[in-house]
């Protein structure tokens, strides 16, 4: 039965993704995005990897949809068909590739035990109970760090692209139905309990920054739909300062521990930094998913739209 | 039991997998955003199936996500077209 | 042999999935759109709440128990706000083209 399951859904997210690649009509292929993102969600919980399935629910289900609808108000609802020749072009390197891949396999000693028993080893060094977020704050703390600097990166890039100095501007209009309303009310405040939840879990169980940061994003996103104030009320200085609080946070823990201990980024007290710096990384994964909404061109159009009707 | 449970979370999966005959087919955007809606409530029972099913309690969180967010893609989608962007390119959809 | 709990879940399963083969139905088969918004979002949460009773059947503890239902409660408030906001678009996209096409402006 587990095999069954395992091919039907690899199957299908193969064919749902040859079908992304060859639509023509832009909308049809965000709607395969997002139940992409389901299947995709589906086969992480198969490999029992719950932590990526969770962050798979959270971008797939929640921003990502968000983020292609705006972009789709600047496009045209279909694209042109590629050339035919480009396809033989893309598929011989694509198939050597793939080819490649497979042969590096074979170089696997079949004792292989994975890099558990390693990570189980250090793991009381860190005095973290669950080993994903040990690797990913502690023993792969620059991936991450550098992760939060592509995130800065990819806001100060939409920011030029748009030829703007803030991210706040005028929001959506609120909601003219009672539904809108209602719905912001009901699910904002648990979005909130859900992405702090997610954030404690961390801890010692499958959870933590970056899938509480998307919720909490979320969260902002919809306070943004709803055309509510709140959000344009933080200052643009708070805004910047929040946005950068990861990057920052992690680079001052990092060199400050060149003064007493001669190596970067080590630390005597590691559970502390570690949990100060998945804090700091959520909030400033919050802001940065929320500004590269919020400076979306959409709704650029849209508020040009709107000021046109109203003149 | 747990083969039961998988067995049922296949199931659904190959309700998806009919329903992304309505995306392929059209006519309407409306039509295709009510197919994904589809897979949002599909898509939590066959998560909160497999975490039964592979005794595994975390993956209902990812349920639990997919519960509170996919309303959010609605959301985007009505708020965009609602300013007559969308609306205009696609008359021949209507 | 099995408990009666692991039989009313399978039972309950079993309905629950009912439910959902029909919403798929309704999906492929209805006519309009507003007829398949209707098929779905009433069968498919249904059908979410009989699986989620009967997963609390097999269930070991209360916190679980209370949290299988607030992921029903969400899936409920989700996808009936959806299927308003769905249903609401496709109303004011029709007006918007009947003002259009109609013969007095």
């Amino acid at each position: 039965m587990g095999l069954i399951f395992d091919l039907i859904i690899g199957l299908s997210l193969a064919g749902v993704a040859w079908r992304i690649v060859r639509v023509r009509e832009h909308f049809q292929a965000i709607v395969l995005f997002i139940t992409f993102g389901l299947l995709l969600s589906l086969a992480w919980t198969r490999l029992k990897s719950p932590d990526i399935a969770i962050a798979e629910a959270a971008v797939g289900a929640g921003l990502a949809g968000v983020l292609l609808m705006d972009a789709l108000g600047t496009l045209s609802s279909t694209r042109n068909q590629p050339l035919p020749g480009r396809f033989l072009q893309l598929f011989i390197p694509c198939l050597f590739l793939a080819g490649l891949m497979a042969y590096t396999i074979l170089f696997i000693p079949a004792d292989f035990q994975g890099l558990g028993p390693m990570v189980s080893e250090a793991l009381p060094d860190t005095h973290l109970e669950y080993p994903v977020t040990a690797v990913l704050l502690d023993f792969r703390g620059y991936d991450t760090w550098l992760e939060l600097g592509v995130l800065l990166v990819a806001v100060l890039g939409v920011l030029c692209v748009r030829q703007a100095g803030t991210i706040k501007g005028s929001m959506l209009p609120a909601p003219a139905e009672p539904v809108g309303r209602w719905i912001i009310k009901l699910l904002l405040p648990l979005m909130v309990l859900i992405g702090g939840y997610l954030l404690w879990l961390g801890a010692f169980a499958p959870g933590g920054a970056f899938q509480a940061g998307v919720v909490l994003a979320s969260g902002g996103v919809m306070l943004w739909q709803a055309g509510h104030p709140s959000l344009a009320l933080l200052h643009h200085v708070w805004w910047k300062i929040l946005m950068i609080s990861g990057f920052v946070f992690f680079l001052i823990l990092a060199s400050s521990s060149l003064l007493y201990n001669q190596q970067f980024m080590t630390h005597p007290e590691a559970k502390m930094w570690i949990l100060g710096v998945e804090y700091a990384a959520t909030l400033s994964i919050a802001i940065c998913l929320i500004s590269l909404v919020l400076a979306s061109p959409a709704r650029n159009q849209g508020d040009q739209r709107a000021r046109k009707t109203e003149s | 039991m747990n083969t039961f449970f998988l067995g049922m979370a296949l199931f659904l999966v190959l309700n998806i997998l009919a329903g992304l005959w309505r995306v392929l087919k059209g006519p309407k955007q409306a039509d295709r955003m009510v197919a994904a809606q589809l897979f949002g409530t599909t898509g939590v029972a066959s998560l909160l199936l497999l975490a039964q099913a592979l005794e595994s309690p975390f993956i209902r969180n990812a349920a639990l996500l997919f519960a509170l967010l996919t309303v959010m893609a609605v959301l985007a989608f009505v708020r965009n077209t609602s300013y007559g962007v969308v609306e205009d390119n696609n008359d021949e959809h209507l | 042999m099995m408990s009666i709990y692991e039989i009313l879940s399978i039972l309950f399963c079993l309905i629950g999935g009912f439910f959902f083969l029909a919403g798929t139905l309704g999906l492929i088969r209805f006519p309009d759109t507003y007829c398949r918004l209707h098929a779905l979002t009433k069968a498919d949460n249904l059908g979410l709440g009989f699986i989620v009773i009967g997963l609390i059947f097999v269930s070991g503890s209360v916190p679980e128990v209370i949290k299988l239902s607030l992921i029903w409660f969400l899936a409920l408030v989700g996808s009936s706000s959806a299927c308003y906001f769905i249903g609401n678009h496709i109303h004011l996209l029709s007006k918007v083209r009947e003002n259009r096409n109609g013969p007095d402006i």
